[in-house]
């Protein structure tokens, strides 16, 4: 490609700011990727947010985001996003799932070697979190409600907030919105049901968004204005080898479960989006999906390295999120608004 | 430990009662019975079927299907199928090609009376306190319990170096996968799971094999990965409970009748382990029907407001056994009792039939469920 065109169609760009929606989807620590993403987008002042689907890491991050925004602009979005992780990874460093001499030296940031990790994992299988975290301590909650402002959220959004939980008594996928948002809805998203209680909210309880919706996307068709989804993906569809023992077949088929919703649902999107292209639909909205993604770093962390906060793994992930974000910038900014920079066919089919 | 397990299970193994839960068998005489039956059935009214997975709790499936091969008004063109729902439609397909509605029947019963005598001698047999509980649940039979802590430290890899299923050979012997694959009467759409992609398969007659049948039922913990031309597959309901779609770019009836045996709806919290990953699963398996569903309700409203004009309106209907399957224990997915299977399959006979009297004449007319009540 002419590397000279695109450079003068970024700078006939410059002038019009793009506005687009994000969907971000879950993984725990991983989710430190999406921050350097984020942090990224959010330094390109080009580029600006209407809507943000998101699912458990995701709906933590949107969360922080919309708060920093909300309270004093880009800058701010991006201070209290890197506040939030450096409290949790604080926060969690002297908890029990700490990575082990082993899991440091064996580079892959998993924490198959840390006692604590093994002492969760065999009890998850046989006393719930019920039994072993009566209290339900949880310091998510904590730095959430120490870094958020959620009444300012709720009054004055700068961004529509759409966060993905799985309501247990139905199977279904709740959508809390920017007006309703308290420290208990972003919790809901982000409970996995075998470390953490369920979160009742107004009577109804819910686990995890991942379960549902990773995230779900239909919000932002029936939403937003923006035609525009920037994904950004956690969860590895892909993984070229078939799981052998029992914790990676557990773990593979939570990551298939995790991706199921979304499938299904970039299905629906293409199913419309090539009845408007053939003409044969009389109206609808085209949507345009874009994808920012680390599938191939992610693949090579053990699922165990969701739970690991050492500000090591999470500074490496921010890191990696930065540079695939800004190489998207690169090759995909001037797209926005006019075409899809995924084949959804056959990423989705 | 591994060792000692691997050992354990090549001890079992030869008693040949190793992971069978759901055993497919139909007996010799009927796959030896010549075609008798080369054209579809005349039936006034033709419809799609969608049939879950879920195990033993298939024999809902089956009474529902006994019951619908009886009226003789009524044909089916395709169906889309998952797990106990493929033993169900590949045994439907085998039956009817060799001997019509009642050759269908008999080829259903046999199946399921197999499962039984193969489920008496089997590791996963209820205990007698077990025949007490009306959840018919397997927390009493020692094999069960054995299995399900073991299943959490040894993968099938480990336990069964040698994957041995006998459901395998069982199936090659009673099921004339080569009369499956060359009869016309029915479309045959089987889903599994692409383990590395996480996307669903579908499986066509022309392809169908022993091997399609069982990747469609591969529940991960208990079996090795099916591989079928280089990929591995899992059980379908991860990614397709069973998937809808095949029914609506390949069949031309428009009515697609539903037979859930999957709880969406469960009241209540789960609190132990167990419990919390039953549940995790149930709301996994039906997690893509749900997403499909919300579009096809999508997709009808632009039909209907002449948006799509070249699309044909779906009409969806549903049989299902929520409030009967929410009471049962989820280890009864596993239990193979002959009363047991026969109690569900009276259910299904009955639901299906409460159904037709009350919704036949609208079958090619108007949807009987309301799929913004039920997937919204």
């Amino acid at each position: 490609m002419d590397q000279r065109i695109d450079t003068a169609a970024a700078k006939v760009a410059q002038v019009e700011a793009k506005t687009v929606n994000l969907g971000l989807q879950g993984g725990g620590s991983h989710g430190a990727f999406t921050w350097g993403v984020l942090d990224r987008l959010l330094e390109d002042d080009r580029i600006s947010f209407e809507g943000i689907t998101a699912s458990s890491a995701g709906a933590v991050n949107a969360v922080v985001l919309a708060h920093g925004l909300a309270v004093g602009g880009r800058e701010a979005a991006r201070d209290a996003l890197r506040l939030f992780w450096k409290r949790m990874s604080e926060k969690t460093s002297h908890g029990m799932l700490q990575p082990s001499p082993i899991d440091k030296i064996s580079g892959n940031f998993g924490l198959e070697h840390s006692p604590g990790y093994l002492m969760v994992n065999v009890m998850s299988y046989f006393t719930s979190p019920y039994l072993f975290n009566p209290l339900n301590l949880n310091p998510l909650r904590t730095v959430l409600e120490e870094i958020v402002d959620f009444d300012r959220l709720r009054r004055r959004p700068a961004v529509k907030l759409f966060l993905c939980a799985t309501n247990v008594r139905t199977g279904k996928v709740k959508i809390f919105k920017t007006e309703e948002l308290g420290p208990n809805h972003v919790l809901a998203s982000t409970c996995l049901p075998l470390l953490m209680h369920t979160v009742d909210i107004d009577g109804e309880a819910y686990w995890d968004g991942g379960f549902s919706g990773n995230p779900a996307i239909f919000p932002l068709v029936y939403e937003c204005n923006s035609r525009d989804v920037v994904m950004v993906h956690l969860t590895p569809a892909e993984r070229p080898e078939v799981p052998f023992t029992s914790h990676d077949i557990m773990n593979r088929m939570q990551e298939i479960g995790f991706n199921a919703a979304l499938i299904r649902e970039m299905r629906a999107v293409a199913f419309i989006n090539k009845r408007l292209g053939e003409g044969k639909m009389a109206e609808g909205k085209e949507m345009l999906i874009h994808v920012i993604e680390a599938e191939d770093v992610i693949r090579e962390f053990p699922g165990s390295s969701r739970l690991n906060n050492s500000w090591d793994f999470l500074s490496h992930l921010h890191e990696v999120g930065r540079k695939r974000a800004d190489a998207w910038l690169t090759d995909n900014f001037v797209r926005l608004g006019e075409a899809s920079t995924v084949d959804l066919e056959e990423k989705y089919f | 430990m591994g060792f000692f397990v691997a050992a354990s299970v090549l001890c079992v193994g030869r008693q040949r009662w190793l992971f069978l839960f759901i055993a497919a068998m139909s007996t010799d005489q009927s796959a030896s019975t010549p075609n008798t039956a080369s054209t579809r059935p005349a039936g006034e009214k033709c419809i799609n079927l969608a049939l879950q997975g879920g195990g033993s709790h298939g024999a809902f499936t089956w009474g529902v299907l006994d019951r619908l091969l009886e009226e003789t008004r009524l044909s089916f063109e395709g169906i889309t199928a998952t797990s106990a729902g493929a033993f169900n439609a590949v045994a439907l397909a085998d039956g009817l090609a060799a001997g019509g509605r009642e050759g269908a029947r008999k080829t259903l019963r046999n199946y399921w009376r197999k499962v039984a005598d193969i489920s008496a001698r089997g590791i996963f047999a209820p205990s007698p306190w077990d025949k007490a509980d009306p959840d018919h649940g397997l927390k009493h039979s020692p094999g069960y319990l054995w299995m399900e802590s073991l299943t959490y430290f040894a993968s099938p890899y480990q336990m069964n170096p040698f994957n041995i299923n006998p459901l395998k050979e069982l199936l090659a012997e009673t099921i004339d996968f080569k009369r499956v694959r060359e009869q016309q009467l029915i479309k045959l759409f089987i889903c599994a799971t692409n383990v590395e992609t996480a996307k669903v398969k579908v499986f066509r007659n022309s392809e169908l094999d022993v091997d399609h049948v069982l990747a469609s039922t591969c529940l991960p913990l208990m079996m090795q990965a099916v591989e079928i031309d280089g990929a591995c597959y899992w059980d379908g309901s991860f990614t397709g409970n069973p998937a809808i779609f095949p029914l609506i770019y390949e069949c031309q009836a428009p009515d697609i009748m539903m037979v859930h045996i999957t709880p969406a709806e469960r009241p209540g919290v789960p609190k132990t382990s167990p419990s919390i990953m039953n549940r995790m699963q149930e709301i996994s398996f039906n997690v893509s029907l749900i997403r499909e569903m919300r579009t096809i309700a999508y997709v009808t409203k632009l039909v209907d407001t002449n948006n799509l004009p070249d699309v044909v309106r779906r009409y969806v209907h549903l049989i299902e056994a929520e409030d009967l399957i929410r009471d049962l224990a989820w280890s009864s997915r596993l239990n193979g009792d002959w009363d047991f299977l026969k109690q569900l399959h009276d259910s299904g006979r009955a639901r299906a039939d409460e159904w037709l009297a009350a919704n036949f004449d609208h079958i090619g007319v108007k949807s009987t469920l309301d799929l913004q009540a039920k997937y919204f």
